[in-house]
């Protein structure tokens, strides 16, 4: 049965990135948050540091919404579930308003808001121009006549003439409401502005910087008018029960138990992917590389990405839990490890020259380098057997990765993934294998990749009926040199 | 009667000011002349800065075009006059192209473009954007139909697939043609100042500079394309055909006027020095850092600069100073704009230490971090003084990281002007008259005000008749 709903909802999006859109967002969602309204925060497109400045901005989890790995429907889907017992959804874009993966803006912040109806508004960085940016405002009118773009908030406005300028220019060649200019004083007078928008957890102090961009938002953005916009959304149409929905409501008995390591080095993981372990069966075990001692009883460990590098020290330090970890994985441990996992499981992350001593149980050594050797959409095809995807298996996922494995392979290791698009370990590779542990640069969402769920819990159930029936002799599936 | 002209011209604009429109305009200009083609160059607006550069990479003057100072027919005019017999003429822009004093755009640099009837092409950065400048160009069209706009530069964009992806798109939706890319490069020889670029006169390696900006385009940018385009232009037609100047009267034959031009003053409109000369007065250079004396002069004329950067050794040539002192003492009529208003202060101030000036203003300048003044300004003569008549308003243009202290303390010296837009010395006063010298943030442009030469050269001409009676 289709049923509508309604929906309030916006999309900030922006002309360039770079152009203030995070923290405006934090702002905006902090604000309507004070006032007591429930914000259902997501972020376009893959990135986990923006997602994590929202969720703690709104006090709930942001879902990122990412057409190319999750399909139309997967991103509608993961909408309007997750705005279910919300009062207004706030949707923040990447990159410039209609950027996508080729000249027809595929997979664009544009595109992100028709599929979804939902209304625009637009961040300009005001910095050296005056009337110039109606002429921008009036192009992603234009550009695609089929997006609507509801309000402009101007950025690092130069004083009350600048204001006045560009605000009656905009609104008498357009007709788009200015709903907002943002001096740029207020941003230098942030006490921890060098900070930016670090990774927040990494951040000294993470609810005062999203307070005060909350406080510059509440003075200088008309929040009413947004409101307005958001509520002038069409009803969404909507199938209520989805797959989803009825798992929710039918949970499934607990079987395994799954570790995940999640601790400031590691912190880069999809609300939906812990879900999805949930979902199929697994009860989650949070784990600290940092200060545990030695590994729970689990039957499978998800490593996600994060910044080994910044706590490179005390990884190494923590030499207890490194060991028990090694065993564990010579024991048969299905392990798998996303970028900064991958980074942990080699012999060392090295930085500057000098080498921290990590998990080694891939021999490469993990160098990290001062530009990105790898960003964007990865796609990868499976060609060697492994304990989590079938030899034949295409995967989609996103890499950002600061480092290289030096040397890139070294037999008898293999690696099981043919790298389609993107970079990957190099050389059309991806994928290390060794025992049951994987470890890759490409990360999955599980909302794009259902089998990355299934895989897990397969393999930790695999590991856990051995275990049971016999102590001693451990299962593999793959040893080094087997093909 | 209307009289058309064939002029190969076009603009060089960008979306917002720092998106690398200066620097290409030089490579342009540059790779131009390498082709063989006589340049002509102009900048939009009051920029002595840019001017200097684009004049050094053109191989002679550039000048200012500036609707709002001197009126859109001079304007043209200047542009004609100087434009002819060239085989194109490049026209930089300044700030975003739509860009002007006012809501509607108001002297911006389409309004330029249209009134001279140039092509334009648009410089945009392309950092962090791929598809979406297809928007901004398609907008920039949509905006005013009646601009021309006939290519795109794209500037530091990173690598072969962002710069595929860009000009696909505005290709696609724009029509446009993308007639070079950029990429990122780390001109770490190209630092901004003040007013953009360094001063010119300041780099021992200006003329390498234009070198490599010429390198650098004529990889990137299909110069023959730019070229091409400004000759598409369509005849440039005019009210009366551009003879020669009239002969002018010389009725100012034999007065020497003295300009102080070295590395630390340098910015003259060509104009301001050209109306000088063109009523018989002869230009005497003088170098405040090194000469000893100053010579027997009728008027003294120093522009700006950057006296803050030369501060040590302006303030070690005491004889120049001394020299320059008795002068006023004596009578001689000095007008001082902007960094000759600081030289003429008795210090100046820089990051705590204070630097002894020539002492004739009773007022000290303090250097600061942000512009005090920047923009067009615009004055009523309110008090007597020897070059202005009370009553007259000039308009010119002000942009000063300095300020002046102290304006109260001496009673034969006060205020001649009255801010009416723009800041001034405090968003109320300026030009500052002692003696036969007035000091002013203003600069003015002798076409926007003519009254400018004709004050100097009459206070010049009473001067040397006075002198000249035992």
């Amino acid at each position: 049965m289709i049923t509508t709903r309604r929906v309030p909802r916006i999309v900030i999006a922006a002309l360039k990135g770079g152009a203030g859109k995070t923290l405006i967002t934090i702002g905006i969602i902090a604000a309507l948050c004070n006032r007591g309204y429930r914000v259902a925060p997501f972020k376009k497109g893959p990135d986990y540091i923006d997602s994590a400045w929202l969720a703690m901005a709104a006090g709930a989890p942001c879902y990122n919404l990412d057409r190319f790995l999750f399909g139309t429907d997967g991103v509608r889907n993961s909408f309007e579930f997750n705005t279910i017992g919300t009062d207004v959804a706030v949707l923040e874009g990447n990159r410039g308003l209609f950027d996508g993966v080729d000249a027809l803006g595929s997979y664009s912040t544009a595109d992100l808001a028709r599929i979804l109806k939902a209304p625009v508004v637009l961040i300009i960085d005001a910095t050296k121009m005056t009337r110039t940016a109606s002429a921008l405002v009036v192009g992603c009118q234009r550009l695609e006549q089929d997006v609507s773009l509801a309000g402009v908030i101007l950025n690092k406005v130069a004083g009350q003439r600048h204001k006045k300028v560009l605000t009656e220019a905009i609104e008498n060649d357009t007709g788009v409401p200015v709903l907002g200019c943002i001096d740029k004083l207020m941003w230098s007078q942030l006490p921890q502005r060098h900070l930016g928008l670090l990774p927040i957890f990494e951040h000294p102090d993470s609810h005062k910087f999203i307070d005060q961009a909350a406080q510059i938002v509440e003075r200088q953005v008309n929040l009413d008018v947004l409101l307005t916009i958001a509520r002038s959304a069409p009803d969404l149409l909507s199938q209520p029960m989805t797959e989803k929905l009825k798992r929710c409501a039918y949970p499934v008995r607990n079987s395994v138990r799954i570790g995940v390591v999640r601790d400031s080095a590691f912190q880069f993981y999809y609300p939906e992917n812990l879900e999805a372990l949930k979902d199929k069966g697994a009860e989650l075990i949070e784990i600290s590389a940092l200060n545990s001692k030695g590994l729970h009883d689990v039957d499978a460990l998800y490593i996600g990405g994060g910044f080994p590098e910044t706590h490179a020290e005390i990884l190494a330090s923590n030499v207890n839990f490194k060991t028990a970890l090694k065993e564990a994985v010579e024991h048969g441990l299905p392990v798998y490890a996303e970028c900064g996992g991958l980074m942990y499981l080699c012999q060392s992350i090295v930085i500057d020259d000098k080498a921290f001593p990590m998990v080694n149980i891939f021999p490469m050594h993990a160098v990290l380098r001062r530009t990105p050797q790898g960003l964007g959409y990865i796609a990868v095809r499976v060609i060697r057997q492994n304990p989590f995807y079938p030899i034949g298996k295409e995967l989609t996922g996103h890499e950002f990765h600061y480092s290289t494995l030096s040397p890139e392979v070294c037999p008898p290791f293999e690696c099981a993934f043919e790298v389609v698009r993107g970079v990957g370990i190099g050389n059309h590779m991806d994928g290390l294998v060794y025992r049951n542990v994987l470890g890759t640069y490409v990360h999955i969402h599980a909302i794009g990749e259902e089998d990355w769920a299934t895989g897990i819990i397969s393999a930790a159930r695999g590991y856990a009926s051995e275990n049971s029936k016999t102590i001693g002799t451990r299962p593999l599936v793959y040893k080094p040199g087997d093909r | 009667m209307p009289f058309s002209l064939k002029i190969p011209r076009i603009v060089v604009a960008a979306l917002k000011g720092g998106a690398g429109k200066t620097f290409i305009t030089i490579g342009l200009l540059r790779a131009a002349r390498r082709k063989g083609l006589s340049v002509a160059a102009f900048k939009k607006g009051p920029d002595y800065i840019d001017a200097g550069w684009l004049g050094l990479a053109a191989r002679r003057p550039c000048y200012n075009l500036d609707s709002y100072l001197t009126g859109p027919d001079q304007a043209k005019h200047t542009f004609v006059q100087q434009s002819l017999s060239n085989d194109i003429a490049v026209i930089e822009g300044n700030r975003g192209i739509f860009d002007g004093v006012d809501a509607q755009g108001s002297f911006s640099t389409a309004e330029l473009a249209k009134l001279i009837g140039a092509p334009t092409i648009i410089v945009v950065d392309a950092t962090k954007v791929t598809r979406t400048v297809a928007a901004f160009i398609l907008g920039c069209k949509l905006l005013d139909p009646e601009l021309s706009i006939n290519g795109v530069i794209l500037n530091k964009v990173a690598g072969t697939r962002h710069e595929t992806v860009v000009r696909d798109a505005v290709e696609h939706y724009c029509g446009v043609p993308v007639i070079g890319a950029i990429p990122r490069l780390s001109l770490t020889d190209f630092p901004q100042r003040h007013l953009g670029l360094i001063p010119l006169y300041e780099h021992p390696r200006a003329e390498e500079f234009v070198e490599t900006s010429a390198d650098i385009v004529s990889k990137y940018v299909d110069v023959e394309a730019f070229a091409e385009t400004g000759r598409s232009a369509s005849d440039l037609v005019i009210e009366t055909p551009c003879s020669h100047s009239p002969q002018p009267i010389l009725e100012h034959r034999g007065l020497r006027i003295g300009v102080i031009r070295d590395s630390a003053f340098q910015f003259y409109y060509p104009e301001n020095l050209e109306s000088l000369r063109a009523s018989g007065a002869s230009i005497v250079e003088l170098n405040a850092l090194e000469d000893r004396a100053l010579p027997s002069l009728d008027a003294l004329y120093i522009g700006g600069g950057f006296p803050e950067t030369h501060a040590e050794m302006l303030a070690l040539n005491e004889r120049f100073k001394n020299s320059l002192v008795d002068a006023v003492l004596y009578g001689l009529p000095v007008y001082a704009e902007c960094g000759g208003l600081i030289y003429l202060s008795r210090k100046l101030h820089l990051d705590n230490k204070a630097y002894p000036m020539v002492g004739v203003f009773p007022l000290e300048a303090i250097l600061h971090r942000k512009p005090q003044g920047h923009g067009y300004i615009k004055v009523e003569i309110v008090r007597s003084n020897p070059f202005y008549p009370i009553g007259t308003v000039v308009t010119g243009h002000e942009f000063h990281y300095s300020s002046v202290t102290g304006l109260a303390q001496d009673e034969r010296a006060y205020c001649c002007f009255e801010v009416m837009r723009g800041y001034g010395f405090d968003g109320k006063r300026d030009g500052i008259c002692i003696y036969n010298c007035l000091g002013t943030y203003v600069h003015v442009h002798a076409l926007g005000t003519p009254l400018w030469a004709r004050g100097l050269l009459d206070s010049a001409e009473r001067f040397a008749k006075n002198r000249c009676v035992p």
